[in-house]
């Protein structure tokens, strides 16, 4: 096999991934809500392409299991199978079937023999015959499908005993939608009045604007069992490209067009200069509903034309994320280089020289801001692959829970992304496991025997705000105390707040649970969250209500790259704090050093803050100048003051990793390379703080 | 073990730590640097001088010389930084070492390689790949990926643990 | 389908549940024809309803045209019904402005009352 098959296997093998995860969500909102025709058409499209690419690229094995699931859900989508939770089990594996086929290059006979098995359930689901003719129509709408968008107008009107024959108009309309996007505006102008009316009687008709690429005979297939109880006529209406000079009609014209005003009529409304629908129902010359109607078209392809537009002139293309990533960097060495241009040009008093470089410095802000938006993906998608573990766990703990999201579409860095997976999953998995209670515990609380985790993403400034919440037990802060105690975290006098009492549960060991599920706890617990949304800039915090639930907020930076800081400097050396928790900055005199008695607490305003002194801490230089500065930032809601010499200013800081052999020096999260070329070390505020209060505390 | 290759000639940087000269396989070497400002991050072993900014990425410089139980490397005109290519945990790590003077490339085949003393070294026998012998002088070849190993880095991730286990 | 209906004064208070469906559509036309005759004002609760095809549709639609035409009222009482809005949109039920009938702009389709 040569490279350029290789490439496209790769590529069909990531586009087979992102299927099966839209396939899943899929599934798992068509387990709630079964009769949608969206979902079966969205769940049917997604196997239908990975059968079709599959085969292309020679996943042959693939593309035959696949076509099995796709002809059980062709058979759903005309209404012949019902969507039962079996259907929804036995697709998810399959599911899970095809994601592992795609990982390995040979199948195992045990895989082999796993793929019959649910081959042969899916055929139990449908009879020989309904398959030989799914096969059959499958085939057909291939050879058929046009590929380019067309818009029709049908109308359907039913004769009065359609309803009688078992026939579900509401269905049938249902059915029409999955081939495409569709406006349905009711005719029910012939609806006698309530004592004329025969409720069997099917007095509605229907006007429907359709944009689909399967073919007039894809909607006449739906009408085929009603042919003979029905009127049906089919007109395009807008053939893409063909029609698009022509702007968009005039309401009047659309009402002549469909026929059910003479242009007369309409000429002879047109000079009152008042609204034509509302003249033409006044003059009873239409129905409102005929109005109705002909707006709903105009609007239809209003938005056919503009989604048309934006496809054909904004479409998109992809990147491998290594290739962004490539530009990431290059943009942070420009922002560092332009931060050195500046330096210069300060100090070569040339104003010619001073406005280039003004003009450079405005230049890389946007190249940078517009490059971080490329890596900006909604977070949605992480939300999703949640609502399986939710599903398989409450299962098997024999809880029953539902997970409810918002703020799906909130953007988030595709670095923050991938590395928020796990954290979160350990999260839900906590609420799973330790939050929510068993059903018969829940009725026994008056609660629903059904607990709720609700999932949230929102932007607040520079941040994405994430919240966790879940209606189970909630903590239990007496029990938290007791195992902070036991285990010398804290002392028994300490006095805690209630969030300094949660968030000892982030401590590492701390595990509150009383046995050791396979869910959570085992061995590692929320330290290992904490520790990754350390990793990531960012901050939890824990609230909890006993017997109502708790919420995990984790507040994460919006980009990973480049962030806003603070240089300082110490004893010669650089140092930059993030200046997203800064509060003040603040001279520090050796009077009010005296005044501290020794105790490293300061009094800003009548407030006192405990301070952190860089120097002694890192040991740095002898001589402490007779004047230093206090940076107070606030961390975990506390204020902490951070002893400098000299505080420079704000500083656009490109963060580099310090490499393997470094990454674990408390204290320090990463290097920026200064104008002048040099190393300056970032700091991690929360972490000194955290280990001056264990100093404390152990000595 | 000292493992004597069989491969014909190969090239090796040779380079000066106090009056002792040492060698690394060339291909392990990326570049030598005039020497630098190095930023020391704190709370770390001696040997570990810090890092400089090599052409916008942070990389880690060592001081042999403290490593190797030596005083520590002092500036002169003739210091450089040794970057070099080695493995730690199986990931690819760019590392810098100051030496105190590069001499040159030589040309050392198997057969001018013995393996090195078992004692009679101030430094770790692990770490030695083998004893050149040149112009009857002999030159100290090191396993740098050894020196650099995970374990011998280690040090760092304990000292640092040490401070927060009670956390 | 179940109904309970209770009648103050000259309002008719009309609980449906259950599956509105055609197998019952006879039913429910008599149910409102009674509710209308006794009174005013008729207050039509389906919260609780769980399932809605066309034929209830168009008995709701058909009462509140007889009901606008006898000068009396009727009200839906869905409280955002998922089963209801659902229908209503699917069978393209949906209106922006009521029909010339609709006086008192009570129209059920109107998107502010479901």
């Amino acid at each position: 096999m040569d490279n350029q098959m290789d490439r496209h296997r790769e590529a069909f093998r990531e586009e087979a991934f992102e299927l099966l995860t839209e396939l899943e969500t899929a599934l798992l909102e068509l387990e709630e809500m079964p009769d949608d025709a969206e979902l079966i058409g969205r769940v049917f499209r997604a196997m239908h392409t990975i059968k079709g690419s599959g085969a292309m690229f020679g996943f042959d094995d693939i593309s035959r299991f696949t076509h099995e699931v796709e002809t059980v859900f062709d058979q759903v989508r005309n209404g012949k199978i019902a969507v039962t939770k079996q259907l929804i089990d036995l697709t998810l594996s399959a599911r899970d079937r095809v994601r592992e086929m795609l990982g390995s290059s040979e199948e195992s006979s045990a895989a082999a023999s796993a793929s019959e098995e649910i081959v042969s359930a899916l055929r139990s689901l449908i009879s020989d015959r309904q398959q030989l003719q799914a096969e059959r129509s499958i085939r057909e709408e291939e050879s058929e499908q046009s590929g380019h968008e067309i818009t029709y107008r049908i109308r359907f009107k039913p004769s009065p005993g359609l309803m009688r024959n078992g026939t579900n108009p509401i269905m049938l309309l249902n059915e029409l939608g999955t081939l495409g996007r569709q406006r349905v505006v009711a005719q029910k102008n012939s609806l006698p009045r309530l004592e004329e009316l025969v409720p069997e009687d099917c007095c509605t008709s229907w006007d429907i604007i359709l944009t689909t690429d399967r073919g007039m005979n894809a909607i006449r297939d739906v009408f085929v069992f009603v042919e003979d109880l029905a009127e049906i006529s089919i007109q395009v209406i807008d053939d893409c490209g063909a029609m698009t000079e022509d702007g968009c009609k005039k309401l009047g014209a659309i009402l002549i067009e469909r026929g059910d005003i003479a242009e007369a009529e309409l000429a002879a409304v047109l000079p009152l200069q008042k609204k034509v629908g509302e003249l033409l129902v006044e003059k009873g010359i239409v129905a409102p509903d005929q109005v109705e109607a002909a707006l709903a078209e105009q609007q239809h392809i209003r938005e056919v034309r503009e989604h048309r537009e934006k496809t054909e002139a904004g479409s998109s293309i992809r990147v491998p994320s290594e290739k962004l990533d490539k530009l990431v960097d290059l943009v942070g060495e420009l922002v560092t280089i332009q931060a050195r241009l500046s330096q210069m040009a300060v100090g070569r008093n040339d104003a010619l020289l001073f406005s280039i470089t003004e003009e450079v410095e405005r230049l890389t802000a946007e190249l940078r801001d517009n490059i971080m938006n490329i890596r900006m993906l909604p977070i949605g998608s992480t939300f999703s692959k949640f609502r399986r573990l939710v599903r398989d766990l409450s299962k098997e703990l024999g809880k029953e829970i539902e997970m409810t999201t918002s703020g799906a579409e909130t953007e988030l860095d595709k670095t923050v992304i991938d590395k928020l997976g796990d954290p979160l999953v350990h999260l839900i998995r906590n609420c799973i496991d330790h939050g929510i209670e068993l059903p018969d515990e829940r009725e026994k609380a008056s609660k629903p025997g059904s607990g709720n985790i609700h999932l949230s993403a929102m932007h607040s400034g520079a941040y994405v705000v994430i919240e966790i919440a879940d209606d189970g037990k909630g903590l239990d802060a007496e029990a938290i105390r007791r195992k902070g105690i036991e285990k010398g975290l804290i002392t028994a006098e300490a006095e805690l707040s209630e969030k300094e009492l949660y968030s000892l549960i982030l401590a590492p060991g701390f595990s509150t649970a009383r046995t050791v599920t396979n869910v959570s706890g085992r061995g590692v617990g929320m330290d290992v969250v904490k520790r990754a949304i350390d990793e990531l800039r960012g901050t939890i915090e824990i609230s909890s209500r006993k017997g109502q639930g708790s919420t995990m907020t984790l507040k994460l930076p919006l980009t990973l790259a480049i962030i806003e800081g603070l240089l300082i400097r110490v004893a010669g050396e650089h140092f930059v704090l993030p200046l997203s928790a800064v509060l003040e900055c603040v001279e520090f005199s050796g009077t009010e050093r005296a005044a501290a008695h020794g105790r490293n607490i300061v009094n800003v305003r009548g407030q006192l803050v405990p301070f952190i002194s860089l120097r002694q801490k890192f040991s740095l230089g002898n001589t402490t100048p007779a004047i230093e500065h206090i940076v107070i930032a606030e961390i975990s809601g506390t204020q902490c003051g951070f002893v400098v010499d000299q505080v420079i200013g704000e500083h656009q800081t490109v963060i580099k990793s310090l490499g393997s052999i470094y990454r674990s020096v408390a204290g320090i999260s990463g290097a920026t390379i200064l104008g002048d070329g040099t190393v300056a070390l970032i700091l991690d505020m929360p972490a000194l703080f955290q280990m001056a209060a264990a100093e404390e505390i152990s000595s | 073990m000292t493992d004597v290759r069989t491969t014909p000639a190969a090239q090796y940087l040779t380079y000066k730590l106090d009056e002792e000269v040492f060698a690394i396989d060339i291909s392990k070497v990326r570049e030598v640097l005039d020497f630098t400002a190095v930023t020391k991050v704190p709370q770390t072993p001696d040997f570990m001088r810090g890092v400089i900014n090599l052409r916008g990425s942070v990389v880690p410089v060592l001081d042999l010389r403290l490593k190797f139980g030596m005083a520590e490397t002092t500036r002169t005109v003739n210091t450089c930084i040794i970057i070099v290519e080695v493995f730690v945990d199986n990931e690819r790590t760019i590392l810098g070492a100051l030496a105190d003077s590069v001499q040159e490339v030589i040309d050392l085949g198997a057969e001018q390689i013995e393996p090195a003393p078992r004692i009679g070294m101030r430094l770790k026998t692990d770490f030695i790949r083998g004893m050149g012998k040149r112009d009857s002088q002999f030159v100290i070849i090191l396993d740098i990926d050894k020196v650099f190993s995970a374990e011998e880095l280690a040090i760092v991730q304990q000292t640092e643990t040490a401070e927060t286990i009670s956390v | 389908m179940h109904a309970l209906h209770e009648q103050q004064t000259n309002i008719g208070f009309l609980t449906l549940s259950g599956d509105l469906t055609i197998e019952y559509a006879d039913e429910l036309k008599s149910l409102l024809l009674t509710a209308l005759s006794g009174a005013d004002q008729v207050v039509l609760d389906i919260k609780e309803v769980s399932s809605c095809d066309l034929s209830a549709l168009q008995v709701f639609c058909s009462a509140h045209r007889s009901a606008l035409q006898q000068k009396k009222q009727i009200a839906l009482v869905e409280s955002r019904s998922k089963v209801f809005r659902c229908a209503v949109t699917e069978a393209g039920y949906r209106r922006h402005v009521g029909c010339p009938a609709d006086t008192d702009q009570s129209c059920f389709w109107v998107q502010r009352f479901c």
